[in-house]
């Protein structure tokens, strides 16, 4: 057989478990120290979060962010920084946002906003190499995540649900998974709700109603219902010359006027590594971003300026925001939102480095979830509770390398057959330790 | 027999400010070749040169002027038509003939035949005249005798990057207090020993010499941009970078605090004159000439320590093992004692050779997380604990190189020519390169191979 043809030999055997030893079923800590949203694994993707950790920053999120029955008194810009820029890689900002985005996902903002409010949020990632510096690539960047992240799907639905097509049994089948039933043509038709015409009528006619653009809401009507379709027959399909003509429109009008009118009151965009989008810009590229956010998020002739509908979370590392600041003030932001100065803290979120009252429960909570019995749950094994202090201290109290740390000890301590893991141990595997406060000192005397 | 003053020099203290040394036997060809040599023939006729990575294109008239002076002071070139007295050299004209002297005929021809002999010849003439290479080691080491002389000559920390200042903007600030308050912890946090100098009395002298350099006469620049190429209008410099103004005061302050005539701690100078032995600008041109002689080593990038980082790879002793040290007879202290240049033998320094470079390139790879990492960072560090000179760890990375490549060690090893983006920084691209083959080389990645059995037999 050609070799071309052939299949990966898939071994019969069931693995062996060398974690056994230590009552785990896996190494429970991360291999590379960040968060990797959508991958299926639970130690990389955010899922494993200790909600105490970042109790403080939370709280703050919630009273610059969410409203709660009074949406003037949010901020419709926010920061979120770290405390200094050396802990700024891996210290759990990005897993931060992505628990923030499920929270508010869960139930659409009802228990945070106390049922005044029907929010979404979604988490927003800048390309690298500086592809998204220009403010319609930001755009470009916002509206992909609307789609993919299913927004504009879940409005659709919503138009769908109040458009007097479906009937109330129907709707009362819908379940938790919407997009199997009210956003899936296939089961609807099952259901003999009149697909082809009735339904995309209505929602048409809705839409037309909220002022939408009229080839739009063709698209709408036709995919909208569905990100993959929705991105297949209509994002897809424009190019860099419409974003760059396009002046904020799409976003900022006629998205705005489709979710608010299918019933959200607000939506947050939770935008990380806001570094790749600022560093890679020139002078004027600076200047001309920060004069967008005003006019598109502020004070602007268009429909979200006029709702405040979209907030803005922006994660920054202090030197973007060196780098940022004049800036921002010569926009005039610093007056609605202080990137600097005496003001900022009122519209900043600090991300602190962690400390033992949390560092030693995160590793708890790891360790648990790759237990292989529930006995043992709770307890450090094979770590001694002084090797996690020590882990911590030499991590610099930055959460993505504690948790590397702790990856590494185990996987030294079954290499070479360590009973416990000790404080000289993690001393040990931390070689990058002596390069921090030491001169190792001279091998030869030369005077003897 | 032991003296109580070290000899006073026979020349000026005021060595030449070049420190390619290669330019000493260049020239000395030049003359032989052609019958004798002129300023401007020096200056047309010297080859190109690399200094670290960056090209340089001729030697400037200053250069040239101060090489002739120092061969004319080692009696390696006379006046071409009478034989004027050696100390009339401060004066001649573009077009003054210099020829060599029987003695630098026959420096010429060990240069030739045997560099390094050539090398040690050079160090003996430098210490008669100057006295500064036996000198400098040897206060050296009476700084840090515990830490083998190993100093350091402060510079502003790294992440300190203030903007441009108007040229009157002169005064001493609390930003620069805090910023010498921060460079001098840094580097006592690494060892005391390196920098044992009181911070109160260092602090004074940083701001005096700031002072001192605020003070200084306006330089003068080109007008940017020059509307006519031939024009040769200049105008003051409007600002300055106190980083480097602050730099310079603290290397000031810290050449006259270390090595004055009167060593620190100390009461009884080391010169019978007044005259102070080194001045911080003649300092800028003996450590670089110190390191290529093999005297010492230095490095200004090293990760911990903001400054340079000094230290000897040469001891002066009564008597040492031929296979562990060169001794050079004719430099002495004023113990008697013969200055002995650090020399070990391949085999005996092998495995601790091949442990500290394996280490200090994992400590490098922890940091910066690729597998490639800076030879020159590797060699600073290696060279340090072992007191290695520059050179000798070129002989000794090949070496190294060549049995990995052979499997005789326990090691893989890559070295690479490229530069790397974070290595190309101006000041970085000065730095003296790893030469294998008398090829720079700048990158190393270093992998254990699994056969350790069969090397440890």
């Amino acid at each position: 057989m050609n070799d071309l043809f052939r299949k990966a030999l898939v071994s019969l055997k069931p693995r062996e478990n060398k974690y056994k030893k230590f009552a785990l079923s896996q190494n429970p800590f991360p291999f590379e120290p960040g968060v990797k949203l959508g991958n299926p694994d639970p130690r990389v993707n955010g899922t494993i979060y200790l909600r105490d950790l970042r109790k403080e920053e939370q709280d703050k999120f919630e009273k610059l962010i969410v409203p709660k029955g009074d949406r003037s008194s949010v901020n419709t810009i926010s920061f979120i920084m770290d405390w200094a820029t050396k802990s700024g890689r891996g210290i759990g900002k990005t897993a931060f946002l992505h628990h923030q985005k499920n929270r508010i996902m869960k139930d659409y903002g009802k228990e945070l906003s106390g049922n005044t409010e029907v929010l979404f949020a979604i988490h927003i990632i800048p390309s690298t190499e500086g592809k998204s510096r220009k403010f319609w690539q930001f755009n470009k960047l916002i509206a992909k995540a609307l789609i993919k992240q299913e927004i504009i799907a879940r409005a659709l639905w919503r138009l769908r649900y109040f458009s007097d097509v479906i009937t109330k049994d129907v709707l009362a089948e819908i379940g938790n998974n919407p997009s199997e039933t009210i956003g899936n043509d296939e089961w609807l038709s099952k259901q003999k709700v009149d697909v082809l015409f009735n339904l995309p009528r209505a929602v048409g006619s809705k839409l037309s109603e909220l002022g939408i653009n009229e080839e739009l809401i063709d698209k709408l009507k036709r995919y909208g219902h569905s990100s993959i379709e929705f991105e297949q027959k209509f994002f897809d399909n424009l190019s860099d010359r419409y974003w760059n003509n396009d002046e904020g429109r799409l976003i900022f009008n006629d998205f705005v006027k489709l979710l608010s009118g299918s019933g959200f009151t607000k939506g947050i965009l939770l935008v990380d590594n806001v570094e790749e989008i600022v560093v890679p810009q020139n002078t004027i590229e600076k200047r001309a971003f920060t004069n967008s956010i005003r006019y598109f998020f502020i004070d602007g002739a268009c429909e979200n300026s006029t709702l405040s509908f979209y907030s803005l979370l922006f994660t920054i590392h202090p030197y973007v925001q060196e780098l940022l600041a004049p800036h921002w003030k010569a926009s005039g932001l610093n007056r609605f939102s202080a990137l600097s100065g005496d003001k900022a803290d009122e519209y900043t979120i600090y991300f602190k480095p962690l400390n033992k009252e949390f560092a030693i429960p995160l590793a708890k909570e790891y360790l648990d979830y790759s237990r292989l019995s529930d006995d043992i749950k709770g307890s450090f094994e094979p770590f001694e509770p002084d090797s996690i202090e020590e882990a911590l201290i030499s991590s610099g109290g930055v959460p993505g390398e504690f948790l590397k740390l702790l990856h590494t000890a185990i996987e030294k301590a079954i290499e070479k057959n360590w009973e416990k893991i000790k404080p000289e141990n993690i001393k040990s595997i931390d070689k990058s330790k002596l390069s921090k406060d030491e001169l190792p000192p001279a091998q030869i005397n030369m005077k003897s | 027999m032991s003296s109580r003053f070290w000899e006073s020099p026979k020349k000026s203290f005021n060595t030449g400010l070049f420190t390619d040394l290669k330019l000493f036997s260049e020239a000395m060809e030049i003359a032989k070749e052609q019958g004798y040599v002129t300023k401007k023939i020096l200056i047309d006729e010297l080859p190109q040169r690399v200094k670290g990575l960056l090209f340089v294109k001729n030697q400037s008239s200053r250069g040239i002027e101060d090489l002739i002076r120092e061969l004319r002071m080692f009696n390696w070139l006379k006046s071409y038509y009478s034989h004027q007295t050696l100390y009339n050299y401060s004066k001649f004209n573009e077009t003054a003939k210099f020829d060599l002297t029987n003695e630098g005929s026959k420096a010429y021809d060990l240069s030739k035949n045997d560099n390094k002999a050539f090398q040690r010849l050079l160090t003996i003439k430098m210490h008669d005249c100057y006295k500064i290479p036996g000198w400098f080691i040897n206060r050296l080491w009476i700084i840090n005798s515990e830490g083998q002389g190993e100093i350091v000559i402060p510079a502003p920390k790294k992440e300190w990057k203030p903007k441009s200042r108007e040229w009157d903007n002169k005064t001493w600030t609390e930003e620069l207090k805090e910023q010498a308050k921060q460079t001098f912890n840094a580097i006592t946090k690494v060892s005391e020993c390196i920098f044992p100098i009181d911070f109160y009395l260092w602090l004074d002298a940083v701001e005096k010499a700031w002072i001192r350099l605020s003070n200084a006469k306006q330089k003068k620049v080109a007008k940017q941009p020059r509307s006519n190429k031939n024009e040769k209008s200049k105008e003051k410099v409007k600002t300055f970078k106190p980083r480097r103004r602050l730099a310079s005061a603290m290397q000031e302050a810290t050449v006259k605090l270390l090595f004055s005539n009167i060593p620190p701690n100390s009461i009884k100078k080391d010169f019978s004159n007044n005259k102070e032995p080194i001045s911080p600008r003649i300092y800028n041109a003996w450590c670089p000439r110190l390191e290529k002689l093999e005297l010492l080593f230095y490095t200004d990038n090293h990760p911990l320590i903001p400054g340079r980082l000094i230290f000897p790879t040469s001891v002066f002793k009564k008597n040492a093992l031929n296979d562990e040290f060169e001794v050079l007879d004719k430099i002495k202290n004023l113990k008697d004692e013969k200055l002995c240049l650090h020399k070990p033998k391949w085999i005996n320094i092998r495995s601790k050779f091949l442990s500290i470079l394996k280490q200090e390139h994992q400590r490098l790879y922890n940091r910066i997380g690729s597998l490639y990492v800076s030879l020159l960072d590797v060699r600073d560090e290696v060279c340090r604990q072992l007191r290695l000179s520059a050179s000798n760890f070129d002989i000794f990375i090949k070496i190294a190189f060549v049995e990995s490549l052979k499997q005789e060690t326990n090691i893989s090893m890559s070295i690479e020519t490229d530069v790397r983006e974070d290595q190309r920084g101006a000041h970085r691209l000065v730095r003296r390169p790893v030469y294998i083959d008398g090829i720079p080389h700048s990158l190393i990645a270093i992998t254990e191979t699994l056969e350790l059995e069969r090397f440890s037999k």
